[in-house]
């Protein structure tokens, strides 16, 4: 399969990606004791729980920057733990009523238009994951700094009064790609800021934003993560947390193929 | 009858030189066809072995429908039994497991899609050449966690040898997504395309873990001794094999294309030994007729001494026949010579690629037994044949008319 | 000149001995041009059926296509490229093409695609495309598509079906649209058989919002030996623009090395040919001559100097080897042009990767006639020179010897 394949279902992939990243809010206020900085096992356990739930719905809107053009959708998304997701896409008008449903390893698309339900093939549903400026290990393993990698505190030259600033090794042998991750986190709230990724030879590969704090659901959590790939000229995603609620209880009516179908205009 | 065979046989060789010479120009020409048909043969199989030793084998065994969407399921029925088939049987000469499925390699710049790959490192070198088109780094190492990639495909990654990349596959026992790191050990240039943009090896066991299928092989790759083994007997092999819900398939029903581009190359040959044969025949047409008008005044004389014309025809058929017989003997010898040095110093055509620079050998001739037998034979029947023109020409005429010529 | 007049009439006296020889020089050369002609025939015509099948001789794309084809890397108008190509003579017709790849679907399978957009005019003249339906019919409008073959069983399908596809297009959007199969195709390539999803250009464009854009530009020429010729003219001509232009050696690299592996094992028969036309000629030349001592043993007896006994017998073979060279040059040009035009029909065609293998081609080139030319002169002149040396320095006495 070439590269067209790939980027055939760019969308897509992103879609997954941030949802099974996003929504993921229980609230992780650590408290510091009185020490300088606080035990970082504790800031590690607030970053991944910034990525875990056990449910959620949330509405968003996602920019997707490329050197060829530029769009923003807005979707509306349901997800249980990290098997099951469900995504409708809202806005543009064109792509209006399209669908996917992912259960564990599969998924399906469904499109308005042609009124089709389409399943990925696997060898497909895995390139799925290409192309896109997140990545597959993003969404479909979930990694936890706290078990896959092992942390430190570091003290970069222009580090800030009030930041926490974690470097992130991933232990031998796991199927991460990455040499290491800087983390910089808010002192008090432990809400990461910036995410830094680079490779084995030390260079820098993409950066994730993440900024303007809100409260959802009533939990405070970046609404707008922003990655930024720093190998590939012009490329940018950005995404707009809207509404949001969590650990909620989903029906099992809303991760059928069925409900795929079913679109209210 | 007798009698006039011996003489046939000394006359020719009362002007020696003469003879030899000519004995000489129909023994190169006889040679040079042996030369072409042998070269020929050693081309054939150089292409052969090029696409078949760069990773396809002569021969592979896939559990029936496994080749439609690779199913990582589908492994190869009763394997043990398949392998003990394989190893009594006397036409094979090696053979090797694999196990193949779609899957993603990532690096951090990017994700490709590719078919992976997991072999028996040590088995495999002696089937396919891939440990001979690594460009840069090394070769797989049973235990380790080393993978091959492509140049292509290495570009696309942005990673050298030693990089770490990590490949998922679906693990078929689980239904997840089975991923682990791997560091690339080598990156090798196949020259085709499909290799080295999208394929990556692995060792066999760490492929085996991690689909989840123990055991399992899904494609066995077969090499025979001979070359043309499989294309002669390909539906023999395919018949012994292809039993249990397993489909065995030789190189020409794999790569039908190659089969094709073989049969035109047989028909061309066979045009080029006709007009080579042509030119040979009109030479020794040229060379009889002209030796025959040469002692017409000798003729005359024979005849009128009481030599009957039939027993002069045969004279000179059996002349011809002797001289075939020499020239056969001498160019038989040559073109041994020639077949023989040839088949130890090959000729290198360079700048000749075909499926992979590494893997241009030198074109060897191959003896085959046809050389031997029926190129001369042929050439022994064209002359005598050839010979009856002229020696009814010389029964039919008339005495008087013979004598009568001198220079 | 005394000598030329005197090897004239040499060669007339004695009719059956410059038949003999004039006979072998003459079957020599022709047998040898035939055999070059036929030879870069079929070599040119195997290549020109298989470029012309779907490539193209040439091929025109946007700066780095080949090496890196992505769907934005695509040639602006054209259209517009098209009509300054047709002005040139020497090309026969041209095919713009898109491509892009999708997820394709009739019922509830799906597989991975391959999405080619044609002109379905300038396709057809270009590639016969028609000529690889093998079931169903060519496009006649829009909402149609043809899929290979294999792909139709991989989804279970088949002509008159309705095939979704899902793709992205160009402004980042979804593509997804629905078309009905008119047919299959059996393209010669097992790969594009799998994956193959020819849609009409306009559709093609609407689908990935590509609106007057193409991905390549297949030109076909009238001969393909122009192709070198060609690609110059043309890479001049697009100078100023990022477009490349790119010959079938370039763009079809494996088929190419694969054909000069057949083109060097023709040279190797070749050179056998050569070989055995020169020994056959230089046999009969030798005998000749050899036999002709005792009249140079009579010439010197009488008088004529050793140097223009010599000069005598060169001047003769090649004379000789004139006439031949003439008389086969008229025949070889005959028979080559023949084989050019009508060709050996072959008992069954011969398919090879799709493409039916009727006729094998001659042709007529300098080369035919070159090579035998100075293969007949070289050799004839060589071995004559020997023995008139010889027999112009002997005493006449010993070359004069009857017995």
């Amino acid at each position: 399969m070439g590269k067209n394949t790939r980027s055939a279902l760019d969308l897509v992939k992103c879609l997954f990606i941030v949802i099974a990243i996003s929504v993921c809010v229980t609230p992780a206020i650590a408290q510091s004791n009185g020490d300088n900085r606080p035990e970082i096992e504790k800031v590690v356990a607030a970053i991944d729980k910034l990525y875990r739930h056990d449910s959620s719905h949330t509405v968003m809107e996602m920019e997707i920057h490329t050197p060829h053009w530029s769009r923003t959708l807005k979707l509306e998304a349901w997800s249980e733990g990290m098997d099951k997701t469900f995504i409708r896409i809202l806005q543009p008008q064109k792509e209006r009523g399209m669908g996917t449903l992912r259960i564990e390893n599969e998924m399906w698309n469904y499109l308005p238009k042609t009124n089709k339900v389409m399943k990925i093939p696997p060898s497909m549903m895995m390139s799925s994951w290409m192309g896109s400026d997140f990545k597959n290990n993003d969404l479909v393993k979930e990694f936890t700094f706290t078990e896959d990698y092992n942390f430190e505190y570091v003290e970069p030259a222009d580090a800030k009064a009030n930041r926490l600033y974690l470097k992130c090794i991933p232990k031998p042998g796991k199927p991460i790609v990455w040499g290491h991750v800087l983390i910089a986190v808010k002192k008090e709230s432990f809400i990461p800021e910036w995410e830094k990724y680079y490779d084995e030879h030390g260079e820098l590969m993409r950066v994730m934003y993440f900024s303007e704090v809100e409260s959802f659901d009533g939990k405070r959590l970046p609404s707008k993560m922003e990655l930024v790939p720093q190998t590939k000229e012009g490329h940018k995603t950005i995404l707009h947390y809207i509404e949001a609620e969590f650990d909620l209880p989903i029906t099992k009516r809303i991760f059928t193929l069925r409900n795929l179908r079913t679109f209210r205009r | 009858m007798r009698f006039y065979l011996k003489m046939a046989w000394r006359n020719i060789f009362r002007n020696r030189k003469r003879t030899f010479l000519t004995g000489l120009i129909i023994g190169i020409g006889l040679a040079s066809i042996m030369f072409t048909d042998a070269i020929v043969v050693g081309m054939k199989e150089n292409m052969i072995r090029s696409v078949t030793s760069s990773f396809l084998g002569d021969a592979q065994i896939h559990r029936e429908g496994f080749q439609e969407a690779f199913d990582s399921e589908k492994t190869v029925e009763n394997y043990s039994e398949l392998q003990k088939m394989l190893e009594s049987d006397s036409n094979v000469e090696r053979f090797t497991e694999r196990v193949a499925c779609f899957g993603t390699i990532s690096s951090p710049s990017d994700i490709n899609s590719i078919m992976l790959y997991g072999i028996d490192p040590e088995k495999e070198p002696e089937i396919s050449k891939m440990d001979e088109a690594i460009i840069d780094g090394g070769y797989l190492n049973k235990e380790n966690n080393g993978v091959l990639i492509g140049t292509k495909l290495a570009e696309r990654l942005e990673v050298t040898t030693g990089d770490r990349i990590v490949l998922s596959v679906s693990n078929v026992q689980t239904g997840d997504l089975a991923q682990n790191m791997f560091r690339v050990a080598g990156i090798y240039n196949m020259q085709i395309d499909e290799m080295d943009t999208s394929s990556a090896f692995i060792p066999i066991a760490q492929a085996r873990k991690m689909l989840g299928v123990k055991e399992g092989v899904h494609e066995v790759a077969v090499k025979f001794y001979d070359v043309q083994y499989a294309s002669r007997h390909g539906a023999e092999f395919s018949a012994h094999y292809s039993i249990a819900g397993n489909k065995a398939e030789t190189w020409p029903q794999l790569v039908p294309q190659m089969k094709k581009m073989l049969d035109m190359t047989d028909f061309s040959v066979g045009i080029v030994l006709i007009i080579v044969f042509a030119v040979i025949i009109f030479g020794i047409i040229n060379t009889l007729f002209m030796s025959l008008y040469e002692r017409i005044f000798e003729f005359g004389v024979l005849r009128a001494v009481g030599t009957r014309a039939a027993s002069l025809k045969s004279l000179i058929v059996f002349e011809a026949a002797s001289l075939a017989v020499y020239s056969i003997v001498l160019g038989v010898l040559l073109g041994t010579l020639i077949i023989y040095i040839g088949s130890i110093h090959g000729m290198n055509i360079s700048g000749v690629e075909f499926a992979g620079a590494t893997f241009t050998e030198e074109i060897k001739t191959v003896f085959r037994l046809r050389q031997f037998i029926l190129h001369p034979l042929l050439i022994f029947i064209f002359t005598v044949a050839v010979s009856f023109y002229p020696a009814r020409y010389a029964g039919r005429m008339s005495i008087t008319h013979a004598l009568q010529k001198t220079l | 000149m005394l000598i030329l007049k005197l090897a004239l009439r040499n060669l007339l006296r004695q009719k059956r001995r410059t038949v003999y020889t004039g006979l072998s020089m003459f079957v020599g050369f022709v047998l040898a041009g035939f055999f070059i002609g036929w030879a870069d025939g079929t070599y040119n015509h195997m290549i020109d059926k298989f470029t012309r099948n779907r490539l193209g001789h040439i091929q025109i794309h946007q700066e780095g296509y080949l090496d890196k084809p992505s769907l934005y890397k695509t040639i602006g108008d054209p259209e517009k490229i098209g009509s300054r190509l047709q002005s040139n003579e020497k090309i026969e017709s041209w095919a713009p093409r898109i491509y892009s790849a999708g997820l394709v679907s009739i019922t509830e399978k799906s597989a991975g695609a391959q999405i080619i957009g044609i002109d379905p005019e300038r396709e057809e003249q270009t590639t016969s495309f028609s000529n690889k339906i093998v079931e169903g019919k060519y496009f006649s409008g829009t909402g149609e598509v043809l899929i290979g073959k294999e792909l139709a069983k991989i989804l279970k399908g088949g002509v008159g079906d309705e095939i979704a596809i899902f793709s992205q297009a160009a402004d980042g959007s979804i593509a997804e649209n629905l078309y009905t199969i008119i047919g299959l195709v059996d393209t010669g390539d097992p790969r594009l058989n799998r994956s193959g999803f020819y849609l009409s250009l306009t559709d093609a464009r609407e689908l990935l919002v590509l609106y007057n854009q193409a991905h390549e530009i297949a030109v076909t020429l009238d001969d393909l030996r122009q192709v070198d010729t060609v690609t110059e003219e043309l890479r001049g001509f697009f100078a100023d623009t990022t477009l490349d232009v790119a010959p079938w050696q370039e763009f079809a690299e494996e088929f190419y090395r694969a054909m000069q592996a057949d083109k060097n094992g023709m040279y190797i028969s070749l050179v056998v040919v050569i070989l055995v036309v020169a020994i056959t000629i230089l046999n009969t030349i030798l005998m000749s001559v050899m036999e002709r001592q005792k009249e140079y043993g009579v010439l010197k007896a009488i008088g004529t100097r050793p140097r223009n006994i010599v000069w005598m017998v060169i001047t003769e073979t090649s004379v000789l080897a004139l006439i031949s060279i003439i008389f086969g040059s008229i025949v070889t040009f005959f028979l080559n042009l023949y084989m050019a035009e009508h060709g050996l029909h072959l008992g069954t065609p011969i398919n090879w990767g799709g493409i039916q293998l009727e006729y094998m081609k001659g042709e007529v080139n300098f080369r035919s006639f070159f090579l035998p030319a100075v293969t007949v002169l070289f050799t004839s002149l060589a071995v004559c020179l020997f023995p008139a040396v010889k027999a112009a320095r002997t005493e006449p006495a010993v070359t004069m010897r009857v017995f």
